[in-house]
């Protein structure tokens, strides 16, 4: 067999990203293996051979085969980075945990910078691309769902560096260990949108799972979070059982494993045949497995606990990165049955409801939440059930008035576009949301909604910066929140879901209450003394201005985003 | 269907055959006269005084893991072990590559002294233990420090780099 | 052709047996032993639909690994004899036989059509699909990426598993 080094290298380029994440993840390690050894001699001829074995390596690929590829400026940094961290370690070290840190920090930035390039030469090109022999799919719909997965893990791990609980001594609280996970995770979510093989998606969503137990879990001595972790391991392993009972009906009777072909083989079936039932069965199983990440409702028993247990960094990735790519890849599925009129119709209703109690009982429960997280976690539930809401025009199907039949209607691509506008001002909101949590839990050293009372007066902008995450979330213009509500609630009255926009209405007053609950404690006048002189870290404070900025500037100006959401919603291909 | 099978299932059905026919066997030829003493648990002549449900220590369970992941490994590995050199050098170096990552996760256990079975002894942490007959309290400190806990130790220089 | 069928007899036997025992046992010990029945009958399955590779997986990684490990979690946890629940086991019971009947009724229904395989192609012979299974592994265009991702999955899951698993205060403490 001869090899094309060529179309190795092009296809590795299409998942670039995803692979300077893996590749932080090994430098992660050998970083962490070196601090070990670092009193060792072998260290030091280690550390230096290593790098130069990689720079050497990467250097005489393109050498002897005299291919131009721009992939290896990222591995080049990665390894300059693990000189760099090396050695700079060496000199000062009681700059224990910011070497992860920066090493995940400047991981994560890279594979949003590649993503970058990516989306630019993605976005107005149209018809997708393939790669790996179809099994990674390049548009813009990927590119920008994965963009939000890197986001999510670029802010999670900078919150990283900062959260308390893993700040003091973070050799012994694993702070590698977690970077690893987390970046593993987003990898994970990363390939899970990038993909329409079905293998390929379980693996994917598999590394992300897998990950994010282990994260959950990861605060040691912590009752809580082993809980929640564990919690979290059970429901999450019974529902990839369902939906990998799910995936193997569709597979056993289609025969194929790229959703496409498996959407033109379920147009083929009619519908109360046998087959048609357990096929109905797979797909209803499998959407029970996504519906678990995003926590709808009848699957959402662990969200609440899972959220309240875990290190606010990954609880943030989880309600943030998890919930798009979970989103991204149902989007895909559904985008599967969209050609047919039998299936959809049942399915939209179902989702309908969904969404109603899904938001329904997020908002309801969020109301008497005394911990910041848990309601926050309440709140993500409910969240979702906005998202739904988009999803569910998704499938509007309309009669034709010539011949009295179901046709296919207008509506298709604006609650694709309404729910990836929500997606991206979701991640503002929520990431800055629970950075501040960080930042005010460092200095009561609780998550308590009692403790924070009067520290708006004590940290200004990060009070300021919270209450423009809260008006988000509520809705409340000028904020990214408002308009992504209101591009999600059009969508549902264009698509002839006027009640379930009413009902919509109704829950984002009922969520007023709690979110001004905490926006009031904030600046509550009679502060308590019971603050710790907690180190200040202005430059947690400046992330989250940053997102504050972020959050009103597309509350001003959305029409950019919405026009690259529209985009990324067309290049699915209709 | 194939009968390469056959021989196995034969062995199988044999050796469990084999084990229960002897049981059976005996069971009709021994003299059968049970008492209390013969029917209590042996445990090399002391009284058993407690439940055979003990905890066991949380580094079987680590060593167990070990032991998974890298059998996961080898199922992965089995079918290019096949086919590899059917395939050529880029084969072989996808392999690699697979095992490559796979090694850092070995390297990792080990370097943190997750495969030291008694890390105090692996150390010699515990010099004063070997030298004369140690005493109860001596040994039970050895016992708990070394198989159910105590300080781990990871490295030399990881002390000496956070403390 | 009868041997055939009088081996999937067995085996079938031996899966639900084990499944059951798995269930129904009080000891938990004996549940991981019920479940390595189990496993190796699904293991026979596999034989019998001509994938050894698959077989062979099956025992060296379920029967040989995972219930190893769940024999150590088992050993871990303190002998806890949960009483059975018969309100719980009705609820589920009504949920599997609605299940079964709506799996049954569909397979019995569809008389013979199959998708995507072809009945008459018969089984692989003796090292073909592990062949087959490497070539995919190793061909760029089938699963040369996902089986790399796996490498970085174990990876993860080795580390974070081992660091979850180890004991509290580490290093440094």
């Amino acid at each position: 067999m001869d090899y094309d080094f060529a179309s190795y290298l092009r296809d590795l380029r299409t998942i670039g990203p995803e692979l300077i994440l893996c590749g932080t993840i090994l430098v992660l390690f050998l970083v962490d293996l070196w601090r070990i050894g670092r009193n060792r001699t072998i260290s030091w001829v280690l550390a230096p051979l290593v790098t130069f074995a990689a720079c050497y390596g990467l250097y005489l690929v393109p050498a002897t085969t005299g291919i131009d590829v721009d992939l290896w400026p990222e591995f080049l940094g990665l390894t300059a980075v693990y000189a760099v961290v090396t050695v700079a370690d060496l000199r000062w070290r009681g700059r224990d945990r910011w070497v992860p840190g920066a090493v995940a920090v400047i991981g994560a930035a890279l594979a949003c910078l590649r993503l970058w390039q990516q989306g630019v030469e993605v976005f107005g090109e149209g018809a997708a691309a393939f790669s790996w022999g179809g099994l990674v799919r390049v548009d813009a719909f990927g590119v920008l769902l994965r963009g939000l997965a890197c986001l999510t893990l670029l802010v999670t791990s900078w919150f990283t560096i900062f959260y308390a609980p893993m700040r003091r001594d973070p050799g012994a609280k694993g702070v590698t260990e977690f970077l690893a996970c987390l970046a593993a995770a987003a990898a994970g979510g990363m390939f899970l949108v990038a993909t329409e093989n079905l293998l390929f998606i379980y693996l994917s969503l598999e590394l992300l799972s897998l990950c994010s137990y282990l994260q959950v879990g990861m605060l040691k001595g912590d009752r809580r979070s082993s809980e929640a972790s564990l919690k979290y391991l059970i429901y999450g392993s019974v529902a990839s059982g369902f939906m990998l009972f799910g995936f193997s009906l569709l597979y056993g009777f289609s025969g194929e494993l790229a959703i496409p072909k498996i959407g033109q083989f379920l147009q083929t079936m009619p519908r109360h045949s046998p087959e048609g039932v357990l096929m109905t069965v797979g797909v209803l199983l499998s959407f029970s497995g996504f519906a678990y990440k995003l926590t709808l409702v009848p699957f959402h028993f662990w969200a609440p606990d899972v959220y309240e247990g875990a290190p606010t960094p990954t609880t943030a990735f989880l309600s943030v990165g998890s919930k798009a790519v979970s989103f991204g890849i149902m989007l895909r599925f559904l985008h599967m049955l969209t050609g047919d009129i039998v299936w959809a119709p049942g399915l939209v209703h179902l989702a309908a409801l969904a969404a109603v109690v899904t938001m329904t009982y997020g908002n309801l429960a969020a109301l008497h939440q005394s911990n910041l997280k848990r309601l926050f976690g309440y709140s993500s539930i409910a969240h979702a059930g906005y998202m739904l809401l988009g999803v569910v025009t998704v499938f509007q199907f309309m009669e034709d008035p010539a011949t009295g039949l179901l046709r296919e209607g207008r509506f298709f691509g604006e609650g694709y576009a309404a729910v990836l506008f929500y997606l991206g001002a979701y991640l503002l909101m929520n990431l800055g949301a629970f950075g501040a949590v960080i930042f005010l839990a460092n200095r009561t050293g609780s998550e308590e909604i009692e403790d924070i009372r009067g520290l708006g007066w004590k940290s200004p902008w990060v009070g300021g910066a919270f209450i423009v995450f809260l008006l988000s979330l509520t809705g409340i213009p000028p904020t990214a929140g408002f308009f992504a509500k209101w591009y999600v609630f059009r969508a549902a009255i264009d698509g002839g879901f006027l009640w379930l926009a009413v009902v919509a209405g109704i829950n984002t007053v009922i969520s007023l209450f709690y979110y001004f609950r905490i926006g009031r404690m904030l600046f509550l006048r009679d502060g308590s003394e019971a603050f710790f002189e907690a180190p200040r870290a202005p430059w947690l404070a400046a992330v989250l201005l940053l997102l504050a900025f972020g959050t009103l500037w597309f509350g001003v100006f959305p029409g950019a985003a919405r026009e690259v959401a529209a985009e990324a919603a067309r290049s699915l291909g209709w | 269907m194939s009968f390469d099978y056959l021989t196995i299932a034969v062995a199988l059905v044999g050796g469990i055959l084999f084990v229960y026919a002897n049981m059976w066997i005996l069971s009709l030829v021994r003299p059968n006269k049970p008492s209390d003493l013969k029917l209590s648990t042996y445990e090399c002549g002391e009284e058993a005084f407690s439940s055979s449900w003990l905890r066991f220590d949380m580094r079987f369970y680590t060593v167990a893991l070990i032991f998974v992941v890298f059998d996961l490994e080898i199922a992965f590995l089995f079918p290019w072990a096949v086919v590899y050199r059917s395939l050529g050098i880029l084969a072989f170096v996808e392999g690699l590559i697979f095992v490559g990552i796979l090694f850092l996760g070995l390297f990792y256990v080990w370097a943190k002294g997750d495969l030291d079975w008694v890390k105090a002894f692996a150390k010699g942490r515990i010099p004063e233990v070997l030298d004369g007959p140690p005493s109860r309290e001596v040994r039970k400190g050895v016992f708990e420090s070394g198989l159910s806990g105590g300080p781990e130790r990871n490295g030399g220089g990881e002390e000496a780099g956070t403390s | 052709m009868s041997a055939e069928i009088l081996a999937f007899l067995v085996l079938a036997t031996a899966t639900v047996a084990g499944g059951v025992v798995t269930l129904w046992s009080r000891y938990v010990v004996h549940s991981a032993f019920g479940l390595m029945l189990s496993l190796l009958g699904v293991a026979g399955f596999y034989v019998l639909l001509g994938s050894d590779f698959l077989a062979v997986t099956q025992v060296v990684v379920y029967v040989g690994g995972v219930v190893v490990l769940y024999l150590f979690g088992v050993m871990l946890t303190p002998p806890d004899r949960e009483e059975r629940s018969i309100r719980r086991i009705a609820v589920a019971g009504i949920f599997a036989v609605a299940a079964l009947v709506v799996l049954l009724k569909a397979v019995f229904g569809m008389e013979g059509r199959w998708y995507g395989v072809d009945p008459d192609r018969g089984p692989a012979s003796g090292g073909a699909v592990i062949r087959e299974v490497g070539n995919a592994f190793m061909d760029k265009e089938a699963y040369l990426l996902p089986f790399e991702i796996a490498s970085v999955l174990l990876l993860v899951a080795l580390v974070g598993a081992v660091f979850i698993a180890r004991r509290e205060g580490g290093r440094g403490s």
